[in-house]
């Protein structure tokens, strides 16, 4: 850790994430934390970032945690956690009551059909992402696994706990067994 | 009182399921994002396939972390107090192991087993993310102009440096004339 931030900073720099967070908030986290504030270097970043993403739930939220508690414990993981959720659920709540009222508008339903378009986009640069960095490691036994887990999803033959429980111990032991 | 009994109804089945998801969801939430669709659209009826891209559309357009998908889902479903329920818990359950997890993921870095359980859940979990993009891709896409612009948003943010969610703002203004 290079500085340590007091519990009033922390709170503060995950407020001004959370604001700026469109279409993501882990590229913002990055920016402010290491490229702005220096509170980690890149590799704390990438490490406390992969350790988010094993941890079940939001990697942003569980990432709020984590630094957050490394600085200033229990206070300072609160302070994260509550800038980062509490000014978008205000805003969100709001933008679901006008949904509510202005979805019938066909201009508006035209727009939002507009917009989801696009957010499905979004959906495939994450994966292709993913997908890259997975082809790195050994493609031949990761990428027919991720394909498998994609098959059995979305033909509706196992659902996402089923598929976690049956391809997720064996994926495990592949991984176990290879790097022995 | 029937109102009522549909209320808590919702409220009860959102913060059971959202919580039993939010557990499970290794690598971030946009890997249970199948099954919330799942129980959303086809389970509970909270709202049509095209709700569901709309409000993910949404979120990714509005300033926040992507998986307050959540609060406009809890909004549709029961109100205020729905998207309360639904983004705590998402985030309070998870945000709890995170808190317990910090200190014996640092004690266990290298440790064989917990390399090996983290290199065998990604590829799982990525083909999960994969079936979501279909989701996705299947609940937004009805028009040659909305795969077009589906692909526009994947070439843009795979292969350039520039941010995608300006494609969003020419998506919205096509979709609004009429044209999705």
């Amino acid at each position: 850790m290079t500085n340590v931030p007091t519990t009033r900073e922390i709170f503060f720099a995950f407020f001004r994430i959370t604001m700026l967070a469109f279409g993501g908030a882990i590229a913002w986290v990055h920016r402010s934390l290491v490229v702005d504030k220096k509170w980690l270097t890149e590799r704390e970043f990438a490490e406390t970032l992969s350790l988010c993403q094993f941890l079940p739930g939001p990697n942003i939220t569980n990432f709020a945690v984590v630094v957050g508690m490394r600085f200033r414990g229990v206070r300072g993981a609160l302070a994260a956690l509550l800038a980062l959720i509490v000014p978008p659920v205000v805003i969100l709540t709001g933008i679901g009551a006008l949904y509510e009222r202005i979805a019938g508008v066909a201009a508006v339903r035209g727009a939002l059909n507009g917009l989801s378009a696009a957010a499905a986009g979004l959906l495939i640069v994450l994966l292709v992402n993913l997908l890259r960095s997975l082809a790195r490691s050994r493609p031949a036994v990761t990428l027919p696994i991720c394909a498998a887990s994609f098959a059995v999803v979305l033909s509706g033959v196992l659902s996402i706990p089923l598929a976690l429980i049956t391809l997720g111990p064996v994926s495990i032991a592949i991984a176990w067994f290879r790097r022995r | 009182m029937h109102a009522s009994h549909a209320f808590w109804a919702a409220i009860y089945a959102l913060f059971t399921r959202v919580s039993g998801l939010a557990l499970i969801s290794f690598g971030g939430v946009n890997t249970v994002l199948p099954a919330l669709h799942h129980q959303a659209v086809n389970e509970q009826h909270w709202m049509t396939d095209r709700d569901f891209a709309n409000l993910f559309a949404l979120a990714s357009v509005s300033p926040g972390p992507n998986f307050m998908v959540l609060t406009l889902i809890g909004y549709k479903a029961a109100g205020v107090a729905g998207a309360l329920v639904a983004t705590f818990a998402l985030c309070i359950p998870t945000s709890l192991l995170a808190f317990a997890v910090v200190k014996v993921w640092d004690r266990f870095r290298t440790a064989h087993w917990r390399v090996a359980i983290q290199d065998g859940l990604v590829p799982v979990t990525v083909g999960f993310v994969a079936a979501a993009a279909a989701l996705l891709v299947n609940a937004s896409d009805k028009s040659i102009a909305a795969y077009a612009i589906t692909a526009a948003v994947a070439v843009v943010g795979t292969v350039t440096r520039f941010n995608p969610l300006w494609v969003f703002a020419g998506a919205a203004v096509v979709g609004a004339f009429g044209f999705v």
